[in-house]
């Protein structure tokens, strides 16, 4: 929804605090979804993602702050907002006793009580998370990566216009991952504002539009993928094998320009690199030019991990 | 109807409720009606033969004998003899002893037994009451030929049966099990009520986050569970009557009204567990347990003295106690010609279903939750 070319934001969060006894979840967190955004909430295990979700549902109380979604304060009788919303829990939630075709059905028909319509929509979210064939089977003759599958129908199937995904992909196959990711594009595509958790970087980088990085329940950057990077000092990474150890290279390494950091470990440097220069080839000069024999050569963009690392100085997965 | 139509199919494919619920009290009722038909099987007496030498006749005592010789509930073949005869008789194992009377009433046995049980029980409850006896003979001599048919039989002296015939103390185990079935609704009440509460399970979570009010899933629920518990209630009770041939009074109406009624209490106990504890379903379902247990306990299930003993030292855990109440109000069916025990029975259950009721709507009137 654009009004006067402004993109509205879907949810508002300001100040948010909420805390567990003398744990602090999440510390006057504040943050906006736009509309029609795929927004990765990327932390470490424990940096209050899901807490933020629940509170964002008013699933649980909090302190302190305000949450506005569709432009009106959320609170648990907001049964108009509810009904706009899909949430995809990071624990499996549906019903051992259903099978398959009636998990979804249950859970849509909360949201959709036409039948005929209520039918149509879980033929699409069936054929969106790809169980045509698993439609008589129950939750345990599913393995793992269908079952997550079926965790995300159930979830979507009343095609909501705000989708909560909540680690969707935990210990999932990676062609169960694929499935998974290509429909949550799918579902971005078809108009669905998308709020999606995770602590794997590779999927908020290649799904997410904008990302927010959480840490102690602060949001302690946010930004697209490369306005992230931009905010750290690290540009490149270069890693070479050494044929012999050569201590001297190292020294001389650290005193090059542009250089941040050389690690050297087991024959195998790896030099961080600032600034846009073209690093690699003034290394790949320097080593012929002093007859250094090297070999698995490569360079990379620095990753979310870094950009965590270097914010909090510890890694993502810590 | 979506959500209820669920609940429904959730209630009737769980596989361990369906036990717990139907097969469990089933297979109770059935050891209990083997158990108690080999009881009453050994209560049937056999006739004691017994030869009787009046040195000395005592005219009572030989009218107490003439009647317990006669009728369908003869207890004696006597025949009177001489002493030499009488030892004769007994030598032969003819008759299982004699007695001889005299000043007193002397007994003479040949080996321990029922029969020789029979005999000293007849002539020490003659003499403990023979005062009494001499003067209520007079007008009532079958009270004292119940009085020795009250010794040699189990207990039933707590019961003053409208109609003689169907005097059975072990229907009360029975009262008893299908009262302790009426609570055992707690139990699909809790199951139900953790898939349904957000802060219990994911399930939970999603349809707390959906657009269905709380008080609309507590209502569909209590009626899904009501429907499945109740029909799971009539089977047993049906089993009973037909499958055991156990005989309730003939009051079915009010029989069906008070399983309903004690079906809804159970609901609400368990709804009221489920409200009130965080803890998981499996600790939820053992605190039902133990209250449903022990509330058969002290309703008579496994002692049936229990009950009396409840009225004497504690009677108002009598009047709150579900088991004892359905118990008791069957028990008032059965023996009683008017209403009014019954119904105070059924108005006292109904009291505790609404006050259970009562706090667990007040406590999910709680719509956020601290922790998940």
């Amino acid at each position: 929804m654009m009004r006067g070319g402004m993109t509205l934001n879907v949810i508002e969060i300001k100040n948010l605090t909420k805390s567990y006894g003398n744990v602090v979840a999440l510390d006057q967190l504040s943050l906006e979804v736009k509309e029609g955004e795929i927004l990765g909430l990327l932390g470490p295990n424990g940096s209050g993602k899901s807490t933020c979700i629940n509170t964002i549902l008013s699933l649980l109380k909090y302190d302190e702050g305000s949450i506005s979604i569709f432009q009106k304060e959320m609170n648990p009788s907001q049964y108009e907002i509810k009904s706009q919303i899909g949430v995809v829990f990071q624990d499996v939630a549906v019903f051992e006793e259903l099978n398959v075709l009636e998990n979804i059905d249950y859970f849509c028909g909360l949201y959709i009580k036409d039948k005929k319509q209520r039918k149509q929509y879980i033929h699409d979210a069936v054929e969106l998370v790809g169980l045509q064939e698993f439609l008589k089977f129950k939750p345990k003759q599913l393995s793992g990566g269908l079952l997550r599958r079926l965790n995300i129908a159930c979830g979507i199937a009343h095609k909501p216009k705000l989708i909560f995904l909540d680690e969707p992909t935990v210990a999932v196959d990676p062609q169960s991952r694929h499935h998974i990711l290509e429909g949550i594009k799918e579902l971005n595509r078809l108009g669905a504002t998308i709020v999606y958790t995770t602590h794997y970087m590779e999927e908020v980088e290649q799904l997410c539009h904008r990302i927010v990085i959480i840490d102690k329940g602060k949001v302690i950057a946010s930004g697209t993928n490369d306005e992230l990077k931009n905010m750290i000092t690290l540009d490149e990474r270069i890693g070479f094998t050494l044929e012999e150890d050569n201590e001297k290279l190292v020294d001389d390494l650290k005193k090059m320009n542009n250089v941040i950091h050389v690690h050297y470990e087991e024959k195998t440097i790896h030099v961080s690199y600032q600034g846009k220069d073209d690093h690699l080839k003034s290394l790949i000069d320097y080593l012929s030019q002093n007859h250094i024999q090297y070999h698995q050569l490569y360079s990379e963009r620095p990753t979310l991990n870094d950009v965590f690392l270097e914010l909090t100085g510890k890694e993502l997965r810590d | 109807m979506h959500l209820f139509l669920y609940q429904l199919k959730l209630l009737l494919r769980n596989k361990i409720m369906f036990f717990w619920t139907l097969l469990f009290p089933l297979v109770l009722a059935t050891l209990f009606h083997l158990a108690f038909s080999q009881l009453l099987d050994s209560e049937h007496f056999e006739i004691v033969d017994v030869a009787v030498i009046e040195v000395n006749k005592d005219e009572h005592f030989h009218t107490l004998l003439d009647e317990l010789s006669t009728g369908d509930e003869q207890l004696l073949n006597v025949q009177y003899t001489s002493l030499e005869e009488a030892q004769s008789l007994l030598e032969d194992n003819k008759i299982d002893g004699y007695l001889v009377v005299d000043q007193d009433i002397e007994i003479s046995i040949k080996e321990n037994g029922i029969p020789q049980t029979i005999l000293q029980t007849i002539v020490n409850q003659y003499y403990s009451s023979q005062n009494l006896f001499k003067n209520i003979y007079e007008y009532n001599p079958q009270a004292i030929i119940d009085g020795i048919f009250e010794n040699l039989d189990m207990n039933q002296d707590y019961f003053l049966s409208q109609d003689s015939e169907n005097t059975d103390v072990t229907v009360i185990y029975f009262y008893t099990l299908i009262g302790m079935n009426c609570l055992f609704a707690g139990f699909s009440a809790i199951t139900l009520s953790t898939k349904m509460e957000g802060n219990l399970s994911r399930q939970g979570s999603r349809l707390t986050v959906s657009p269905t009010s709380k008080y609309k899933t507590l209502l569909t629920a209590t009626i899904a569970v009501f429907l499945v518990h109740y029909t799971k209630m009539l089977v047993l009770f049906f089993y009973l009557v037909y499958g055991l041939n156990v005989h309730f009074s003939s009051q079915i109406p009010y029989i069906l009204l008070l399983m309903a009624v004690g079906s809804f209490v159970g609901i609400e106990m368990g709804n009221c567990i489920c409200s009130l504890l965080t803890k998981s379903e499996d600790t939820k379902i053992s605190i039902n347990t133990s209250l449903t247990m022990l509330c058969s306990f002290f309703a008579g299930m496994m002692i049936v003295d229990m009950k009396y003993l409840v009225l004497k030292y504690f009677p108002i855990g009598a009047y709150i106690n579900p088991v004892s109440l359905i118990t008791d109000a069957m028990y008032a069916l059965y023996y009683y010609t008017t209403y009014e025990r019954y119904f105070f029975n059924v108005f006292c259950l109904l009291a505790i279903g609404i006050i259970l009721f009562t706090i667990s709507i007040f406590m999910m009137r709680r719509k956020q939750y601290d922790s998940l």
